[in-house]
């Protein structure tokens, strides 16, 4: 086996061997993860013969081409864009690492979302009695719950502006100044000239 | 003559090996062994100006497989 050293390449990281028209190259295991390295041979598999192995500490690569001539240039090249697109890789590799949790949710919402519209059957299985989700603004709210609520609110008021002396008069009429139970007669009288005496409806008739 | 090719275990699946050799049978008498951290393959030939091409194209088939199938660890 001959080992010639390529120019502007340190012979420790890759030397070419022009007899079987090959060029070795290694790379630290500790920074190119093997996933990088796979994709990277993968990449080159259409153009190179590519044999991977592993020596002291790195991934050993060793690519020849599979047409044209194998001068130390064409070698040379190789290696150099061989080099790049494992460095691409193993940035890719580091990247997707990072934001795994990320794309999962991504994903899983884009599924969800591809699922389309629940069918007939799946929502007659839906359990509707579930707690409804946290609604602060009360966006989800019905019309009718909107409305009731509010008629609620306002006969629960305290009085207000003109209308506490018509209010208090109401409650003067209702209730003795002296605080005793009112007669029959004062009832009828705040009842109004409709009831009976005897608070009877048919006998006033 | 043949060419011998050798294959990191920790690399290459068996069963990608397995696979390249079967695709290469027509071209090539291949004969696989254990290598203890290796697996050896011996590439033969049938027409011998064609015996580099065959083991290169068997090696890559084998590094081919081994990737669609996840690596080894899978």
């Amino acid at each position: 086996m001959e080992r010639t050293k390529l120019p502007g390449i340190p012979e420790t990281l890759a030397w070419a061997d022009p007899s079987s028209g090959e060029v070795s190259f290694l790379a630290d295991s500790t920074v190119y993860p093997l996933d990088a390295v796979y994709a990277t041979a993968y990449v080159f598999l259409d153009r190179c013969w590519v044999l991977l192995g592993r020596h002291d500490g790195h991934w050993r690569v060793v690519l020849a081409p599979k047409k044209g001539p194998a001068d130390d240039e064409t070698l040379r090249a190789m290696l150099g864009e061989f080099a790049n697109e494992l460095l691409s890789s193993a940035w890719r590799h580091e990247i997707t690492r990072q934001n795994r949790a990320t794309i999962e949710a991504v994903v899983m919402h884009a599924l969800g979302g591809a699922m389309g519209p629940p069918g007939l059957d799946e929502l007659e299985e839906f359990d509707f009695s579930s707690e409804p989700f946290e609604d602060p603004l009360g966006i989800a709210q019905s019309w009718e719950e909107k409305y009731r609520k509010r008629t609620a609110e306002a006969a629960n008021e305290p009085p207000s502006g003109s209308s506490a002396p018509r209010d208090a008069e109401g409650a003067a009429a209702a209730t003795p100044a002296n605080g005793r139970e009112p007669s029959a007669a004062e009832a009828d009288a705040v009842a109004g000239p409709a009831q009976g005496g005897d608070g009877d409806p048919e006998s006033a008739r | 003559m043949s060419i011998e090719l050798r294959f990191d275990k920790a690399l290459y699946r068996r069963d990608a090996i397995e696979q390249a050799i079967a695709a290469f049978a027509r071209h090539a008498d291949c004969v696989l062994e254990d290598g203890g951290q290796v697996w050896r393959v011996r590439v033969e030939a049938r027409r011998p100006e064609r015996e580099r091409a065959i083991a290169g194209e068997l090696g890559n088939w084998a590094l081919g497989a081994t990737i669609r199938a996840g690596g080894v660890r899978s």
